[in-house]
């Protein structure tokens, strides 16, 4: 992303905002002039803790994703078999809005952490499974050619082409599945936890206290951005080749 | 030696190649020509373990021909070179596969003859049609291969290009002699290049030795040579 774009496109939305709070004139929109420095003011104090919560587990939830996913999702692309008693499962559960499970998972797993993390991990999951399937399932066959001649294993296979040729599809699949990974998480923070940004935004708001509520819509919206950069700056390191 | 018996490669119902026996000598060049489409690729893949055959055998010194034991070269046509890896990791990419520790020195005087060497840390995407065939030849030596598989080679080149590219070949070549195999589409590279021609027809197959290798292109010999080989691909011979 280029950074003086990103500044621009910044000032603009802040502009925007101002003009929306002067225009509607009540408590609801406070202006950007009065948010910003609050949101300042208690990031040391207040925001920290609650944004150290939201991005624990958003990256757990990914990282533990990538760790299941990547793999599983090679094997299926890969070995005919295990696409043919796997696939199904997979397209059984995948439409299924996972937001949906959350009942039955804080049933059985109950309000912790554990919880957060791992509706987190089923939405990246699922996205990263059915991409990786399809980008190795898509691989030119004349790919695998020159480690056919050379008699290699599957395990070769697996380290020379399977993984670098999916890398890109992970990137992708990470990318897709962080917007509603932010929403699952806001939506599991509101409930069963005193920390992350969810709670933060809804316990403003029921002091009716909107410059704060605003202050962490803010730094939510923010953490998604320094997720979006992170991912960017890790996919082009390791692309390089593309 | 390698040694092809009764060899039949059929591809969804489509007999490519049927009843193939021939046989390829240490230390020489046999080119594979024919039209388009006749089957010069797939009989090298086969050859190479990557094409199964439905029928015959094809062994390397009496034994049947196995490409986990035997080291096998193959130069692709379109280079089959990994985006992802550098050139340097293409061309060692072999080794690591045979678990072979690399020959430093065999592997710089590879890169300058074929004048690499400045190239080792870009990726493929970043190299011209020439630079990655000669990616693709160093990548099929650098096992020392007892057989070496061409297929096209020098297809994408120009023609003062080729003719570089094929004489640096022939010096690689004569360093350590491998069992060589040649696929091409080009009667003069076939007569330049090899010793013995195998010449694809449909539904059969001349081998014949090449009694012109080394001798100029307006040689009255090579030049009646050429005219029989052109005939003998129309099949009208």
């Amino acid at each position: 992303m280029n950074k003086k774009k990103l500044i621009v496109s910044t000032i603009l939305l802040l502009v925007m905002w101002h003009v929306a709070s002067l225009i509607l004139n009540k408590n609801i929109l406070p202006s950007p002039l009065k948010v910003v420095p609050h949101l300042l003011s208690i990031f040391n104090s207040k925001l920290i803790i609650h944004i150290f919560y939201s991005f624990s587990r958003i990256i757990f939830g990914i990282l533990f994703g990538i760790a299941i996913g990547w793999p599983m999702g090679i094997i299926v692309g890969y070995f005919k078999k295990a696409d043919d008693y796997i696939s199904p499962i997979i397209y059984f559960i995948y439409p299924i809005p996972k937001i949906a499970l959350l009942p039955i998972f804080m049933l059985l797993f109950g309000l912790g952490e554990f919880t957060k993390i791992f509706i987190i991990f089923l939405i990246v999951l699922f996205q990263i499974i059915v991409n990786i399937r399809d980008c190795i399932k898509d691989l030119d066959p004349t790919l695998y050619y020159p480690l056919n001649a050379l008699g290699s294993k599957d395990s070769q296979i697996i380290q020379h082409i399977l993984i670098p040729a999916s890398l890109p599809s992970l990137f992708s699949s990470v990318r897709i599945s962080l917007g509603t990974s932010i929403a699952i998480l806001f939506f599991s923070e509101t409930f069963g936890t005193t920390y992350g940004l969810g709670y933060f935004i809804m316990d403003s708001m029921l002091r009716i206290n909107y410059v704060e509520m605003y202050s962490g819509i803010v730094v939510l919206s923010l953490l998604g951005l320094f997720l979006f950069i992170l991912i960017d700056i890790i996919s082009n390191k390791y692309l390089k080749w593309q | 030696m390698l040694t092809i018996k009764k060899l039949s490669i059929q591809i969804e119902n489509n007999i490519i190649l049927d009843d193939l026996s021939f046989s390829i000598e240490d230390n020489s060049i046999t080119s594979i020509i024919g039209y388009s489409g006749i089957g010069k690729s797939t009989l090298v893949k086969a050859i190479a373990g990557i094409h199964h055959f439905s029928a015959g055998a094809i062994f390397y010194n009496n034994e049947l021909l196995n490409n986990t034991k035997v080291n096998i070269g193959y130069a692709f046509q379109d280079y089959g070179l990994y985006p992802w890896y550098s050139v340097k990791k293409n061309i060692v990419l072999p080794l690591q596969i045979k678990k072979i520790a690399i020959d430093q020195a065999f592997y710089r005087s590879i890169l300058i003859q074929l004048g690499i060497d400045h190239l080792i840390d870009r990726y493929p995407s970043a190299l011209s049609g020439g630079e990655k065939q000669r990616v693709a030849l160093a990548r099929a030596i650098i096992l020392k291969p007892q057989i070496l598989l061409l297929d096209e080679p020098f297809s994408a080149l120009d023609t003062i290009n080729r003719t570089k590219a094929r004489d640096l070949f022939l010096k690689i070549w004569d360093e350590y002699r491998p069992l060589c195999i040649f696929v091409t589409h080009d009667i003069d590279e076939a007569l330049l290049i090899s010793h013995k021609i195998l010449i694809l027809r449909d539904n059969s197959y001349i081998q014949i030795d090449n009694a012109v290798r080394g001798k100029l292109k307006y040689d009255p010999e090579y030049v009646n040579m050429l005219h029989s080989l052109q005939e003998m691909i129309a099949g009208s011979n």
